[in-house]
């Protein structure tokens, strides 16, 4: 069970940044047109995603660079920490939240990295896509692991023209969700800065492993 | 790692105790709300330096998310936990018992058996057990899957050398129907109830604990002296590392398993 769950929790960060990743090149293309549809945006992260991850001619540093920018560009990580934080974000400050929300950004993505580059060409299957709303969507795709399927969900809204992640899931686990239950749990009786502090312990250690 | 002979013994005593306790009514989803206004996101503009820009993110947008997306409404993901100090008294120890017992030992383990010997074991472990999910089907009335199981456990068993090879989803393009105790029991309406940690098995629920009774008594490893270990050992050599990805992401491991687990469930629950 425990081992199940922790697969589910590690493919879910694999899921974001193979897809996330993979808009490297869609941005340095066309990212706008890429994002104009929900599908659009996914099915070129992931496209693109794999060949950033195949390109021999990078190296780690560039390659993890590339990707921590698009993924900064694909998901709109100021609405997935707010979404994370739940009614705690009144209680920070603007600037604050931007520091939260670069830290939560780090931490998703250096904890995540590593099993990102170990991708080994799994191949991908889309489903269909769901309208949740007028602006929301839901694009469903099962990653094909040599063990099992693995099914996932990307959550994107309407952001003007473009559309953007704001969560993700695997196999009914949504990061989101996961980490607001931890602030949550957290800024009972703690406070933002608190936080803040905590994440930078996080994010530094694991930088340094 | 297998339970002890004591704890299935305390469990099963436990979960017959509980049984009756158990039906606490679920969560009813929540009507979905009026349309969002569109303003609130037609205002923003494109911010892509994040260290720069304000938040950009409207004050009621968590509020209409949620109405219409389970995952984020607040009770999504939630279960009441009025034995935490019990609960992470187990999470600690089953923490220590990885890092101390179970990472030593399947790292070691993993040195001297070549990796596709230890991905034939799995397979042929994961044959054998297939009574659970024989049953399991067949409880929850999906006989058609339960019937095509029983083919998967045929065709693996001859042609698959005892399981060692999938054959029945390489060759055969067979599904693979992993339904569970927890699945069968929240099928006759049986609520979650409060959350459980147990030693050795980790996060679980009452309802989790009865599930993991049905999945233990039924499945053929219970009976090899050992091979519950070996399962587990075996899978953890090929999934190195995973745990201590899942510990560093968090910044409360135990919130975050305990929140896992549940959002796990109620998706399985839901099938």
């Amino acid at each position: 069970m425990k081992g199940k769950l922790c697969r589910s929790f590690i493919l879910a960060g694999l899921f974001t940044f193979v897809a996330l990743a993979g808009v490297t090149r869609a941005a340095t293309l066309d990212l706008s047109k890429a994002a104009g549809t929900p599908e659009g945006l996914i099915h070129a992260a992931i496209e693109q995603g794999l060949a950033v991850l195949s390109d021999k001619n990078l190296n780690q540093a560039q390659r993890r660079e590339k990707i921590r920018t698009i993924m900064l560009e694909a998901a709109d990580m100021n609405q997935m920490a707010a979404l994370s934080l739940s009614k705690y974000k009144s209680k920070f400050t603007p600037e604050q939240f931007q520091q939260f929300t670069d830290l939560f950004s780090k931490l998703v993505f250096n904890t995540y990295i590593g099993h990102v580059e170990s991708y080994n060409g799994e191949p991908v299957q889309y489903g269909k896509t769901q309208k949740i709303a007028a602006d929301r969507v839901r694009v469903p795709l099962t990653v094909m692991t040599k063990d099992a399927p693995v099914p996932g969900e990307f959550s994107l809204y309407k952001k003007g023209t473009e559309w953007k992640v704001y969560d993700v899931r695997i196999e009914g686990i949504s990061l989101v969700n996961n980490y607001r239950s931890q602030f949550n749990e957290f800024l009972v009786n703690k406070t933002p800065s608190a936080l803040i502090d905590q994440l930078k312990h996080q994010v530094s250690e694991n930088a340094s492993k | 790692m297998p339970a002890s002979k004591t704890t299935c013994l305390a469990i099963a005593l436990l979960s017959i105790a509980v049984a009756t306790t158990a039906a606490t009514p679920r969560h009813s989803s929540k009507p979905s709300s009026s349309k969002r206004p569109q303003t609130a996101l037609q205002s923003e503009v494109e911010q892509k330096k994040t260290e720069t820009a304000s938040t950009g993110v409207s004050p009621n947008l968590e509020a209409e998310f949620a109405a219409e997306d389970h995952a984020l409404d607040s009770s999504r993901g939630e279960i009441a936990d009025p034995l935490i100090g019990w609960n992470k008294m187990w999470y600690h120890f089953n923490d220590k018992t990885y890092f101390w017992v179970l990472k030593p030992v399947s790292t070691g383990y993993g040195k001297v058996m070549p990796k596709i010997a230890r991905a034939g074991l799995r397979n042929a472990l994961i044959n054998l057990k297939a009574p659970v999910r024989i049953i399991n089907c067949a409880l929850q009335g999906r006989f058609s899957e339960s019937g095509q199981e029983v083919e998967r456990f045929g065709i693996n068993s001859t042609l698959g050398v005892l399981g060692f090879m999938d054959t029945a989803t390489t060759k055969f393009k067979m599904n693979y129907y992993p339904r569970d105790g927890d699945q069968t029991l929240a099928k006759t309406g049986a609520g979650t109830g409060i959350y459980l940690v147990w030693p050795f098995i980790g996060p679980s629920s009452v309802r989790g604990t009865g599930g993991w009774l049905i999945d233990t008594v039924t499945s053929p490893l219970t009976y090899l002296p050992g091979a519950p270990l070996v399962d587990n050992i075996n899978n953890t050599s090929l999934d190195p590392g995973t745990y201590e990805k899942v510990k560093e992401a968090s910044v409360d491991p135990y919130v975050a398993m305990r929140n896992g687990y549940v959002q796990y469930r109620q998706k399985r629950a839901g099938e």
